[in-house]
C-alpha cells in the first residue's frame, strides 16, 4: 500500500501521524499529572494540620509537666524563703497555658474532622482531659492553698494523682500521630492500584515506539526505491548542479539503483575532466615555462650581443693601448740605456773626487803640522822679545839712574851725562823694537793657531765630505743596478705587449663570427617566446573553459590555476 | 834751574820731579802693607837695608781720575833726610828746565811739577794732617793739580794770583 504513495506524500503521512500521536500523549498525560497533583496537596494540608494539632498536644502536655512540677515542689519554693504567692501565680500561668493548648487542639481536631472521618473519639478523648485536669488542677490548687508550703502535708495528698492523666495526653498523642499516618498513606494510595498512573506512560511509550518503526518502514521503502540513501541522491544532484563534480556517498548503493547509474556517470565524467584539466594544465604550465624560457634566452642573447659590442670596443682599445705601450716600452728601453750610462760616468766622477778629497787631506794634515811648528817658534820668539823688553827697560832705568846722579854730583860728573843719554836712548829703542817683535811674535802665533784650526777644520769637513763621496758612490753603484734591473722589466714588457698584440688580432678575426651567430639566435629566440606565448594564451582559454567543473573539493579556490592543479593530481 | 825727572801716572798728564830730590829709580819692588798708615801711604819696601815708606802718586793726586794705574816703578826721592818712594807708571827722561826746547807748533804740553817737601809734610809720618789743596810748588814754573782742574787754563787761572791771568802768572810752557 505504501508503495503507491509517493515520497512527498510518504513523508507527508509519516509527519502528520507523529504530530497527532504527539499531541495526544502530550494532554493526556498532562490531565493525569494535574489530578495528581491536586489530591496530594490536599493530603498534605491535612498532613500539615494534623502536624499541627500534635504540636498542640505536646504543648499541653509540657504545660501538664510544669503544673504538676510546682505543685509538687511547691514545699521546697515556701521553705526556701520568698512565699508561696509567687508560686501560686507561675502555677496558675501554666494551668491558663494548658486550657490554651487545649482550645487550640480542640479546635484544630474539629477541623480535620471535617474532612477526615475517624475523629470523633480523639475529640471525645480529648474532652476527657479538659475534665480529668480541672478536677486535678484544682486538688493542686486547694492543696497549695491549704498547706502555705507545709511539703510535709501537701506532698503525701498530691503524690502520683498526675500519673493516670499524663498517660492518657501520652496515650491520645500516640494515637492522633499513627491515625494521621495510617490516614496519609491511605489518601496517597489509589484503590485500584498503580494502574491508574501507568498505563498513560506505557500508552505513551508504545506511540513512540510507532512512530520511528513508522520511520524506519517509510525510509526502507524509500532507500529501496531510490537504490541508496535518498540524502545522497539529493547532494549528489545538487552537487552536479553546481558543478561539483567529485562527490561520495555515504554508504554503497544499490547496483541497480538510480543512485547508481547516477554515481557511475559521475564518476565517468570526473575521471574525464580530470584528465582533460590535468592534460590542459600541463600543456600550460608548459606553454609558460616555454615563453619565460624563450624570453629569458632573448634576453641573454640581448646581453650578449651587446656584451661582444662591448668587447669589440675593449679589444680596440687594448690593441691601440698595446701599440702605444710598446713604443712607450721602447723609449723607455732607450732611456734607461743612457740613463745607465751616465750612472757610469757619475760612478767614475766620484771616485776620481774621493781620490781629490784623500790627497787634500793629507796635504792639509801637513799643513797643519807645519802651522803648529810655526805657533811653537812664535811663542819661542814672543818669550825672547819680553825677555829682550825687560832688559830694555832696566838698561833704561840704569841710564836714568846714571843721569840722576850725574846731576846730583854736579859739573863734576856731568861728562857721563851723555853716554848715559846714549845708553837710555838705545834701552827705550830696544824696549820699542822688543814691543814690536813681541807683537808681531803675537800676532805671527796667533795666526798660526787660526791658521791650524782652519786646517783641521779642513780635513774634518774633507773627512765628510769623502764620506758623502762615498756614498754618493754606493748611491750610483745602486742606481747603476736599478737602471739594469728596470731595463730588463722593460723588455719582458715588451715582448709580452708584442704577444698581446698578436692575440688581440686574432681575437678581433673570432669576435666577427660570434657577433654574426649572436645575432641569428637572438632572433630566433624572440620567435620562439611569441610562438611560446600563443601557446599559453590557447591552453589559458581551454582551462578556463573546464573551470565550471570542479573535479576536486580542495580545488574549487584554486582551479584557476592549471600547476597547482597538475601538482596536486 | 836744574833738571826735572819726567813720569806720568797712567793718564795723559805728564809729572816732574826736581832731579836733586831723587837717589834712584827701580822697578818696583814687594811691598809690605802696614796697617794705621796715614793717608796715601800704601806700604814699605825694604831698599839697600832701610825701610822706605811708598805713596801711591797716581791714587794721592789724580784721585778718581787714576783709574786702575798703580805703577811698576819705584821713585826713591830724598829731601832734607827724610826718604819717601813714589810709586809711578813710567819715566821717561831728565830734562833741563833752563836749556829745554821751546814747544813745537801743536805741542800743548804741561808738566807738573811736584814739590817733594810738600808731599812729605802731607804724608808725614808725625802726624800733620795732608792739605791737598796745598801740593803746588814752584809756581813762578808752572801749574799744580788741584781738585777739579782737569783743564790747563782752568787750572792756570786757578792758582794765579789775585791780580794776575793764568798767561801772566804761568807763562812758562814747556
Amino acid at each position: 500500500m505504501l508503495d503507491h504513495l509517493s515520497l512527498t506524500g510518504k513523508f507527508v503521512a509519516l509527519t502528520a501521524l507523529a504530530c497527532t500521536i504527539f499531541l495526544a500523549s502530550g494532554l493526556w498525560a498532562w490531565r493525569q499529572i494535574d489530578s495528581t497533583s491536586q489530591a496530594e496537596m490536599e493530603s498534605i494540608a491535612r498532613w500539615q494540620v494534623g502536624v499541627a494539632v500534635v504540636k498542640t498536644i505536646d504543648g499541653l502536655s509540657l504545660a501538664f509537666q510544669k503544673e504538676v512540677g510546682l505543685a509538687k515542689e511547691i514545699g521546697t519554693a515556701v521553705t526556701g524563703g520568698g512565699g508561696a504567692a509567687p508560686h501560686r501565680d507561675e502555677f496558675m500561668a501554666q494551668r491558663q497555658a494548658f486550657a490554651a493548648h487545649h482550645a487550640e487542639a480542640l479546635q484544630g481536631l474539629r477541623k480535620l474532622a471535617q474532612e477526615q472521618p475517624g475523629l470523633d473519639g480523639f475529640i471525645r478523648q480529648l474532652g476527657s482531659l479538659a475534665d480529668q485536669h480541672r478536677t486535678l488542677s484544682d486538688r493542686y490548687l486547694a492543696e497549695i492553698d491549704a498547706q502555705q508550703g507545709n511539703a510535709y502535708a501537701s506532698d503525701p495528698a498530691v503524690a502520683e494523682i498526675d500519673e493516670a492523666l499524663a498517660g492518657q495526653i501520652t496515650t491520645l498523642r500516640s494515637g492522633l500521630i499513627d491515625f494521621l499516618a495510617e490516614q496519609t498513606a491511605a489518601s496517597s494510595a489509589h484503590p485500584d492500584g498503580d494502574r491508574p498512573r501507568q498505563w498513560p506512560v506505557i500508552l505513551l511509550g508504545v506511540m513512540l515506539g510507532l512512530l520511528p518503526l513508522s520511520v524506519l518502514l517509510l525510509g526502507r521503502s524509500v532507500t529501496h526505491q531510490l537504490g541508496g540513501d535518498p540524502k545522497d541522491l539529493i547532494k549528489s544532484i545538487n552537487a552536479m548542479a553546481a558543478g561539483d563534480i567529485p562527490f561520495s556517498p555515504r554508504h554503497a548503493p544499490r547496483a541497480d539503483g538510480p543512485l547508481a547509474k547516477l554515481l557511475l556517470t559521475q564518476s565517468a565524467l570526473r575521471e574525464g575532466l580530470a584528465k582533460v584539466r590535468g592534460q590542459a594544465g600541463l600543456a600550460g604550465d608548459t606553454a609558460h615555462d616555454l615563453a619565460y624560457s624563450a624570453l629569458h634566452l632573448a634576453d641573454n642573447l640581448q646581453l650578449e650581443a651587446n656584451a661582444m659590442a662591448d668587447m669589440t670596443a675593449a679589444i680596440d682599445a687594448v690593441s691601440g693601448s698595446a701599440q702605444a705601450y710598446g713604443d712607450q716600452g721602447e723609449r723607455a728601453l732607450r732611456s734607461f740605456s743612457s740613463g745607465r750610462a751616465n750612472a757610469e760616468h757619475g760612478a767614475r766622477a766620484v771616485t776620481q773626487i774621493t781620490t781629490g778629497l784623500i790627497t787634500l787631506k793629507q796635504e792639509i794634515r801637513v799643513v797643519a803640522a807645519e802651522m803648529a811648528r810655526l805657533s811653537e817658534d812664535a811663542a819661542r820668539i814672543n818669550d825672547l822679545a819680553k825677555v829682550i823688553g825687560v832688559s830694555a827697560e832696566q838698561t833704561h832705568l840704569l841710564a836714568l839712574n846714571a843721569a840722576i846722579q850725574a846731576s846730583r854730583s854736579g859739573a863734576r860728573e856731568r861728562d857721563g851725562a851723555p853716554l848715559a843719554e846714549q845708553v837710555r836712548n838705545f834701552a827705550e829703542r830696544t824696549r820699542a823694537a822688543a814691543a814690536v817683535i813681541e807683537q808681531l811674535s803675537g800676532n805671527l802665533g796667533s795666526g798660526a793657531v787660526r791658521a791650524r784650526r782652519g786646517a783641521e777644520k779642513a780635513i774634518a769637513n774633507t773627512q765628510q765630505g769623502l764620506s758623502q763621496a762615498e756614498a754618493a758612490k754606493n748611491t750610483v753603484a745602486g742606481i747603476q743596478q736599478n737602471f739594469a734591473d728596470a731595463a730588463t722589466v722593460v723588455d719582458e714588457i715588451s715582448t709580452a705587449l708584442t704577444e698581446r698584440r698578436t692575440a688581440t688580432a686574432q681575437l678581433a678575426l673570432s669576435r666577427e663570427g660570434v657577433s654574426y651567430m649572436t645575432q641569428e639566435n637572438t632572433t630566433a629566440g624572440k620567435n620562439l617566446a611569441r610562438l611560446a606565448t600563443d601557446l599559453e594564451g590557447k591552453t589559458d582559454a581551454i582551462r578556463q573553459a573546464l573551470a565550471v567543473f570542479s573535479v576536486y573539493r580542495e580545488d574549487r579556490s584554486a582551479d584557476t590555476e592549471p600547476a597547482s592543479l597538475v601538482r596536486k593530481g | 834751574m836744574g833738571e826735572v825727572l819726567l813720569f806720568s801716572l797712567g793718564s795723559e798728564r805728564t809729572y816732574g820731579i826736581a832731579a836733586s830730590t831723587v837717589r834712584e829709580v827701580v822697578p818696583m819692588p814687594p811691598i809690605t802693607p802696614v796697617p794705621r798708615l796715614p793717608a796715601g801711604i800704601e806700604g814699605f819696601v825694604l831698599m839697600h837695608g832701610r825701610l822706605l815708606p811708598v805713596l801711591a802718586l797716581a791714587r794721592f793726586i789724580e784721585g778718581e781720575n787714576a783709574g786702575g794705574a798703580t805703577g811698576r816703578i819705584l821713585i826713591v826721592s830724598e829731601c832734607a833726610g827724610r826718604a819717601l818712594g813714589l810709586r809711578v807708571c813710567l819715566v821717561e827722561r831728565l830734562i833741563a828746565l833752563d836749556a829745554a826746547p821751546a814747544p813745537s807748533k801743536g805741542e800743548d804740553r804741561c808738566i807738573f811739577l811736584l814739590d817733594i817737601a810738600t808731599l812729605q809734610a802731607m804724608v808725614s809720618l808725625d802726624g800733620v794732617p795732608p792739605d791737598r789743596s796745598a801740593v803746588a810748588v814752584r809756581r813762578d814754573i808752572t801749574v799744580c793739580l788741584a781738585d777739579g782742574a782737569s783743564d790747563l787754563n782752568a787750572a792756570r787761572n786757578a792758582y794765579a794770583p789775585a791780580h794776575m791771568t793764568g798767561n801772566e802768572a804761568w807763562p812758562t810752557q814747556i
